[in-house]
């Protein structure tokens, strides 16, 4: 039950990391991979408030989302102008650093070894705090899919299409491109950081290897193979990578294996959709709607 | 003080051997081409491999290198063409790219696994310079990077080729228009820049060990040095290597040295940023649009 439990709690809080980057890849264009950057920033948050100063680990949640918006910020502010493949690869860069400042800053970090007894999200006893660390995760996912659908229904939405289109000529219509981005990065990396809290709440622990490059590609694989600019394939993509691995462990196959396994199932998952399907299984899906609906009914 | 810039010296080679190959590449490809980090990689495991099972060595080297320069070919055959033609645009390459790069660095984890290995088991007597010390690996990465360096500004300012490549990046369409076959310069810059990083990765490899990891910090070399010079001059790729260099080893003598990928990584999104910030002012764009 316990192992079911952390499965599901895994994929929902991904999901939502995942849709909220989605605002970024699918809507504006702009791929990042600071996700995991910016969740460890939240967990780590979480940890240093619950199990050094003693905080209620709502005040760690708080504390990390808004540190994460602030790096968002500074990041959307530093490469408002930046060309999308650049982009790409400052976020690649800055979320190596963040690792590396993470290995070596021990007297923030507790380096390798990391911060451990981070105190769960309710203390009365295990099953209160697995439900409410379970419905806080839920919410995150509601809080995400409302930021998300509000996000693209809004002006602000058509903002972040013409950017992906044309980002010169939303320039030239007048269009607020570098606000634009800085709301969706700051926005997107608040999720983030509120997602790497509860993750931390979940494990107990934090230690550098927890948010490396690999879960930030496995993040970009989850939202390109469900389906970028999509409500639901990031979700989808999210439930079927984090379900994936597990599934091999029936086989027999666990441990560094296994991660590895699972690092070359989304490498080749990510060559497959960018070279057969650049839609992921939500532009699959949809290609199949589209073929239903426009058969005659007598054929 | 002498073995710091001694450092400086073996790092801003090993900065120039990566940088000019990334532009090599990059120049004409014209998207971040992370299957690079993994044609470094493959040389320096086959040049293992080869040792292990006794090779010569002056049989292993070119056919370690031309293991990475068979990568590059075979990416690009495989992958990269299809998506060019399909009038795919920088970002989906640099997606397959990294896609690629994740798949096949695994793959070296799962067959050799995750610890460092060491490709060089006899220590040499070291070269005291000085004061200072450099190893034989430093000073063939150092007189490999003035051998490079001179080869490219000869070969890009002389003969046939570099005038080609130099059209095809300045622009590919018109290259394409008065004959050039432009994706033919494409895949044989890809594979000289497989196979001057997999030469790279060999050496970097001799010198501090070698890992899985280790050519995706040589690839992210060269992609800083490469966008602080914006691919404009050999000269100003070596300039900007010897800058960074400094920095870079300047920064780890004081913080240590776990530090010094950090360092790297950090430098590189600096770079970025002031790249970002200096096309903003429209003159410099202008500039920069020009020399890019």
């Amino acid at each position: 039950m316990d192992y079911l439990f952390g499965i599901i709690l895994t994929a929902v809080l991904f999901a939502s990391v995942c849709q909220s980057t989605d605002i970024l890849v699918g809507q504006t264009g702009l791929l990042s991979t600071m996700a995991a950057a910016f969740m460890s920033i939240g967990a780590y948050a979480t940890g240093i408030a619950t199990a050094r100063l003693g905080l209620p680990s709502v005040y760690g949640m708080i504390l990390g989302a808004c540190l994460c918006g602030t790096l968002g910020s500074v990041a959307a502010l530093g490469y408002s102008k930046t060309e999308r493949d650049m982009f790409l690869v400052a976020t690649f860069a800055l979320q190596l650093a963040l690792t590396g400042v993470s290995f070596n800053l021990s007297a923030v970090t507790n380096g390798a070894e990391g911060i451990t007894g981070i105190a769960p999200i309710a203390i009365q006893s295990p099953a209160i705090s697995k439900f409410v660390l379970f419905m806080a995760a839920i919410s995150l996912l509601f809080v995400s899919s409302i930021i998300y659908r509000n996000i693209v229904r809004s002006p602000l939405g058509r903002v972040l299409h013409a950017i992906r289109e044309d980002e010169l000529l939303a320039q030239t219509l007048g269009k607020n491109v570098p606000f634009s981005k800085l709301y969706v990065l700051s926005s997107s990396a608040c999720v983030c950081g509120a997602a790497g809290s509860l993750y931390a709440n979940y494990l107990g622990y934090i230690d550098p290897t927890c948010f490396t490059l690999n879960e930030s590609v496995m993040i970009l694989s989850m939202i390109i193979i469900g389906g970028a600019g999509s409500s639901w394939g990031p979700v989808v993509g999210a439930a079927i990578l984090i379900c994936f691995p597990e599934a091999l462990r029936t086989v027999g196959v666990s441990g560094p294996a296994a991660a590895s396994i699972r690092q070359i199932l989304y490498g080749t998952g990510l060559i497959a959709c960018v070279v057969f399907f650049p839609r992921g299984i939500a532009g699959v899906s949809r290609k199949f709607n589209l073929r239903a609906l426009s058969t005659p009914p007598n054929s | 003080m002498v073995q710091l810039g001694l450092n400086v010296l073996f790092v801003a080679s090993q900065f120039i051997i990566v940088a000019l190959a990334f532009g090599t590449a990059y120049g004409v490809q014209r998207y971040f081409n992370f299957s690079l980090a993994f044609a470094s990689t493959a040389a320096a495991y086959a040049y293992w491999t080869f040792k292990q099972t006794n090779i010569p060595q002056l049989l292993a080297f070119p056919l370690a290198i031309s293991i990475g320069l068979g990568w590059e070919v075979f990416t690009r055959q495989l992958v990269f063409r299809r998506l060019v033609t399909r009038g795919a645009d920088a970002l989906t390459c640099l997606l397959a790219s990294l896609g690629l790069y994740v798949a096949a660095t695994e793959s070296v984890r799962i067959l050799f696994g995750a610890d460092t290995k060491q490709l060089k088991t006899v220590i040499a007597r070291p070269f005291v310079v000085l004061g200072g010390t450099l190893t034989e690996t430093q000073v063939a990465m150092l007189c490999s990077a003035c051998l490079l360096a001179c080869f490219c500004a000869v070969v890009a300012q002389y003969t046939v080729a570099g005038r080609v490549w130099n059209a095809v990046r300045q622009d590919s369409l018109l290259s394409q228009c008065f004959g050039v076959d432009v994706e033919r310069v494409r895949t044989v810059a890809g594979a000289v820049a497989g196979g001057v990083l997999g030469c790279a990765g060999i050496l970097s490899g001799m010198d501090v060990g070698l890992n899985p990891d280790s050519g995706l910090s040589l690839f992210l070399i060269g992609v800083a040095v490469a966008i602080t010079a914006r691919l404009r001059s050999v000269i100003a790729i070596v300039m900007c290597s010897v800058c960074l260099a400094v920095v870079r080893e300047s920064l780890t003598w004081f913080l240590g040295i776990g530090w010094r990928d950090t360092v790297l990584f950090g430098l590189v999104a600096f770079a970025l940023a002031v790249h970002s910030m200096a096309t903003s002012s429209p003159s410099r764009g202008a500039v920069s649009q020009s020399t890019l």
